[in-house]
């Protein structure tokens, strides 16, 4: 049987067996995804199995990026009236612990891309952000970085951590080819 | 303050419990009482403190390095980069087999 990744709905898709070995991700699904989808605050997106347990999710979400300091060898002046660069953070991705190494993540990343494309149609964003996530495993975390990497995605580190961005006309340019 | 008044700003009143290991609750307790604060407060006071921060740093991001405030600045200005790697996780098709666990 095939499943998409469709829109979570919380009446629907089953999260309490959830795990994907990361506690944030994990928690994040079971105890704040309904209220914040509910709110209009996260746009998550779920693939489930036949029975409707989610197999792995994403989130979405508005960000604000300070261009305050973004000084341009142009001179020129994008957002500079604003000093704000609107974004899109992918601020959750997780597949669950069954169904990992099967490539899901990357189809759940491919959807969240093409989705944060499609989105700006409707509303402004110049790039998809997104936190790696760092563990005690440090070859895992440079495999995760370079994975992102190989991508096109660029750092942008804050003062947390390693953050990452992709602009919006990479996504497009590279879709387009 | 009027019965009423009183009611009402206990009502919102809320509570915390927290269970944590002794040398933890020892080494707070330290802290708060150089700060002159008691436990509650100096809990309840870092907490929002380090709330705030984090609730500032979600919707407003800072990039913190200049070489990448370099390289945002530049993707900003500069055209689409065709990614090979990209174009071939964007052809990723969105439905699974789910019947293959």
């Amino acid at each position: 049987m095939f499943q998409s990744v469709e829109q979570f709905d919380a009446s629907r898709h089953k999260r309490s067996n959830f795990q994907s070995g990361t506690f944030n991700v994990d928690n994040f699904l079971k105890l704040n995804a309904k209220k914040l989808n509910a709110a209009h605050a996260a746009a998550i997106f779920v693939l489930a199995d036949d029975t409707n347990h989610i197999i792995g999710f994403y989130s979405l979400c508005a960000i604000t990026i300070d261009a305050s300091e973004l000084n341009s060898a142009k001179g020129s002046n994008l957002f500079g009236r604003f000093n704000a660069v609107p974004a899109t953070l992918l601020s959750m991705i997780g597949v669950d612990k069954q169904w990992q190494g099967k490539g899901i993540g990357k189809m759940l990343l491919a959807d969240a891309l093409r989705r944060s494309l499609a989105a700006t149609k409707q509303v402004g964003s110049f790039c998809v952000v997104l936190d790696v996530l760092q563990d005690a495993d440090a070859t895992a975390n440079a495999k995760r970085l370079s994975l992102y990497l190989s991508f096109g995605f660029q750092r942008c580190d804050t003062e947390k951590g390693v953050r990452l961005f992709l602009s919006m006309k990479d996504i497009k340019a590279s879709a387009l080819t | 303050m009027s019965n009423a008044a009183k009611k009402k700003e206990l009502s919102e009143e809320a509570r915390i419990s927290i269970r944590t290991k002794a040398d933890f609750r020892q080494t707070i307790a330290y802290a708060a009482e150089l700060s002159g604060l008691d436990l509650s407060n100096f809990m309840v006071s870092t907490a929002m403190q380090r709330a705030n921060e984090i609730i500032r740093n979600y919707e407003i991001m800072r990039i913190s390095s200049p070489e990448h405030r370099a390289a945002f600045r530049a993707a900003l200005e500069g055209q689409g980069r065709s990614i090979p790697a990209l174009t071939e996780l964007l052809k990723t098709p969105n439905t699974l087999n789910v019947s293959k666990r």
